[in-house]
């Protein structure tokens, strides 16, 4: 034996002993989860209560009624094509703020820090707030509905179409500025091109998730299936309340699975 | 034509970067083509680039393009406009040059191809096509053989110095390859320390001698 300990032999611990600082973090992290939970109020007696509650609203929402079929599902095309128009025309304006919030795109940095201050307060106030705003500013109806999807998706899709963007090769965008192209020349020839499966992707969910938005948005008077859904329920008429569910679970499902073969098609070839 | 040598972190890359001001120059001055480089505004950089043809190491071709439309990207030193941007929305006489500069690299075969389905040697031919689409008085070549295996580097080294004789354009290329810098140029010019040590005709340089400049240089560069 030369005193070496073969590898099998070294005593490596399993876990690492936290530093004093990140135990601290963590017992704080764990109090605050118990404290949430303190502070709602939420206890299993009030879960148990609920419960028969809840089976209640579920025998009387079975049959569901289809008396009002006909009208539900014009609501739900209303609520679609809300959807459609909001999206279509966030991504619309999203497209051209992203350019200017994207690092080593955007022509001056001010401009960025402008756009992406934009993009920001789009994406962290909620699509309900923004409903509530065009509510107050344009009156009820689905006009409200396509401007608060509109300013949702700038947020959603600017960010992720910048970010796309910059996360380009720049070997292709250096070529070229090294001939002399313009900037537009840059951004669509060398970067729009590579960025574009990014894009599509994005904007298939932008238009899932706008559809899923669109039906919360009624309930605030902005326009779709969603006020079918409020009146529904506070006239306790639960078993209209079960058909309007199907049909928007129904239409969630299909936009999504037309979305995922979409996704697929068009994300191929480019020439 | 003129092969620039030396060791890694001499400057060589660094130096064909700063004649078309992609690095720019903290001091001194670029003079080319009877211009003076350093003091030219954004347009009159943008004139002076597309006179350069550029030919980068890592061909930097749009990966989900075409071969062809890689190409007519090169029109953009003289075009402007979405007609620029994809080969079906190119002019009739654009794809037409586009093509012939595919074809000088002896692939109009693949214009159609993605370039992300092309192998290493002939995506470098496509971006010499592209350069070619500048119509550039001007050539400089960064490493174009370094990516590549020994056949496909000779070939394209071959090739740039046909067309530049052909086309009777200044050829400045970097290469590691001792044999290409000899073989493809006619003079050698050699970097140590950022500054030219070496200049010789290619035709009276000794493969030896110039090894040994190489490798002693890379010693010494490898010293703190």
């Amino acid at each position: 034996m030369n005193g070496h300990r073969s590898p099998s032999q070294v005593s490596v611990p399993r876990f690492e002993r936290p530093s004093a600082i990140s135990f601290i973090l963590w017992v704080l992290a764990v109090a605050f989860v118990v404290w949430s939970f303190a502070g709602t109020g939420l206890s299993m007696e009030r879960l148990a209560r609920g419960i028969p509650s809840l089976i209640s609203i579920f025998q009387r929402m079975f049959p569901p009624e289809i008396d009002r079929l006909p009208q539900i599902l014009w609501s739900l095309l209303g609520t679609f094509q809300m959807a459609v128009a909001g999206c279509v025309l966030g991504l619309l304006f999203s497209f051209p703020l992203a350019i200017l919030a994207a690092e080593g795109i955007s022509p001056h940095p001010a401009l960025r820090v402008f756009s992406r201050g934009l993009i920001a307060l789009f994406r962290t106030v909620p699509d309900l707030v923004w409903a509530l705003l065009f509510v107050i500013a344009v009156g009820l109806g689905p006009a409200a509905g396509v401007m608060a999807i509109m300013v949702d998706k700038i947020g959603f899709a600017g960010r992720f179409f910048a970010e796309a963007m910059e996360e380009t090769d720049k070997g292709p965008r250096e070529a070229l500025s090294a001939l002399g192209a313009s900037r537009m020349g840059l951004i669509f020839s060398a970067i729009v091109p590579q960025a574009l499966p990014s894009f599509i992707a994005t904007s298939l969910f932008s238009l899932e998730k706008a559809v899923r938005g669109s039906v919360i948005l009624g309930l605030v008077g902005a326009g779709g299936i969603g006020v079918e859904l409020k009146v529904a329920f506070d006239l306790f008429d639960y078993d209209t309340a079960a058909t309007i569910i199907i049909c928007i679970f129904i239409l969630v499902l299909v936009v999504e699975q037309a979305s995922n073969r979409l996704r697929s098609v068009t994300i191929g070839p480019m020439r | 034509m003129v092969a620039l040598i030396g060791a890694n972190g001499t400057g060589k890359s660094t130096l064909l970067r700063c004649l078309v001001r992609l690095i720019e120059p903290t001091a001194g001055t670029v003079r080319a083509l009877g211009l003076e480089v350093t003091t030219l505004d954004r347009a009159g950089l943008a004139a002076y680039r597309s006179r350069v043809g550029f030919v980068f190491q890592r061909h930097n071709l749009v990966p989900r393009l075409s071969a062809l439309t890689n190409v007519v990207h090169g029109v953009q030193s003289r075009a402007r406009g979405p007609r620029t941007w994809l080969q079906s929305l190119a002019r009739r006489e654009v794809r037409e040059e586009a093509m012939a500069c595919l074809d000088s690299v002896g692939l109009a075969d693949v214009a159609r191809q993605r370039a992300d389905s092309l192998s290493g040697g002939q995506s470098q031919r496509v971006a010499i096509a592209r350069m070619l689409m500048q119509r550039p008085e001007l050539i400089l070549a960064d490493e174009p053989d370094a990516s590549l295996d020994p056949r496909a580097g000779e070939e394209v080294m071959g090739l740039l110095n046909r067309l530049a004789k052909s086309q009777k354009l200044a050829l400045v290329l970097i290469s590691h390859h001792m044999e290409h810098a000899i073989q493809f140029s006619d003079r050698i010019v050699g970097l140590a320390g950022g500054r030219a040590t070496l200049d010789v005709p290619s035709s009276t340089a000794d493969p030896v001698a110039l090894h040994h400049f190489f490798h002693d240089r890379s010693r010494r560069n490898e010293r703190p």
